[in-house]
């Protein structure tokens, strides 16, 4: 993908987190960084972070290593949202 | 006969019967509809059955098998390889076309475009990927639900696995000749091909319709907006091809 700023990137993590796990926009729009995911968002089940890592990649040109996933990653959305900027702005 | 109402046909792979969903008129354009694989085929479910119906009304006939091992099949998954899963294309492909009398354009969905080899007049793909990011998907829930229960295990290991031996992943038993062909599997090069993807995918396709990737949804949902843009696309293009 072209090169992209924070902005665009947090946008489409707030898009990602919609599609996959069928919340509302509104919803999805109110998520500050403290805002916890994993063990707080019963969508979030194992089969939802593999498609929730699965397109991140694909939305963001990344590619996400397993020993990148750990508990912590999805643990807010502040987390989720760290790492993306790491993986596409640096 | 109201084209709107469902039929259950069925298809023949190695001598068992398979079943195959069809809607619409036995006259005008014919699709076979390749499913995506796995647990993305129930997230569409209810998706394609919307444009089957929509199809119907505009006239268009569909047919949709359920492949050996998934949805209905009364074959077990750990029995199917890809090459089973290929040929069971083909003979759904066949089936439709002898009975509705016409040919039959294929319509891929996702991992099913790994299957469509098949020869018709033309074909169409919705999101199409590749084989190794299909079975990653499935690697990835292992490794997730693994560490759920504190095991650790990596990616490599897994796949390493699934081509060897058969292997256990998200809920599906999968054969060597499955796991392992899966991981080198493309969707094979077919013409004419027209490929549709959805808004914001950057891959390149001819044309990007506006919807959720309702196959990654967690729980199965609906988009009834999404089904009719597909319907509308699949009518137009099934036409032109079927004059």
């Amino acid at each position: 993908m072209e090169r992209s700023d924070a902005a665009d990137v947090e946008r489409t993590v707030r898009a990602v987190l919609r599609d996959v796990l069928g919340l509302s926009a509104e919803r999805v729009e109110a998520f500050t960084e403290a805002t916890p995911l994993f063990g707080a968002l019963p969508e979030l089940d194992s089969m939802a972070v593999a498609g929730l890592l699965t397109e991140l990649e694909d939305r963001l040109g990344i590619t996400i290593e397993d020993d990148e996933v750990d508990g912590d990653l999805l643990a807010t959305f502040g987390s989720l949202l760290e790492f993306a900027w790491s993986k596409t702005l640096l | 006969m109201n084209g709107a109402e469902p039929r259950f046909a069925s298809y023949s792979w190695r001598e068992t019967p398979q079943p195959m969903l069809a809607y619409g008129p036995l006259e005008g354009p014919q699709l076979l509809i390749l499913q995506p694989l796995f647990a993305e085929m129930n997230r569409l479910r209810r998706l394609l059955g919307r444009t089957m119906r929509l199809l119907a009304l505009a006239g268009v006939g569909s047919w949709m098998p359920d492949l050996p091992g998934l949805g209905e099949s009364p074959v077990p998954l750990a029995e199917v390889d890809l090459e089973g899963w290929r040929e069971a294309a083909g003979q759904a492909a066949a089936a439709a076309q002898r009975m509705s009398g016409r040919p039959v354009l294929v319509a891929a969905l996702r991992g099913g475009a790994l299957l469509d080899g098949i020869e018709a007049p033309a074909h169409w793909r919705l999101s199409p990927l590749a084989g190794a990011a299909v079975l990653r998907d499935l690697v990835r829930a292992r490794i997730a639900s693994d560490r759920e229960e504190g095991i650790t295990v990596t990616g490599a290991e897994l796949e390493r696995r699934a081509a060897e031996a058969g292997i256990l992943l998200a809920g599906y038993r999968l054969s060597p000749g499955l796991g392992g062909a899966l991981a080198a599997a493309a969707p094979p090069a077919v013409r004419p091909l027209r490929t549709v993807r959805l808004e914001g995918d950057g891959a390149p396709a001819e044309a990007y319709l506006a919807g959720p990737p309702l196959w990654r949804r967690a729980e199965p949902g609906d988009a009834p907006e999404l089904a009719e843009a597909l319907a509308a696309d699949l009518a137009d293009w099934a036409r032109a091809w079927a004059r």
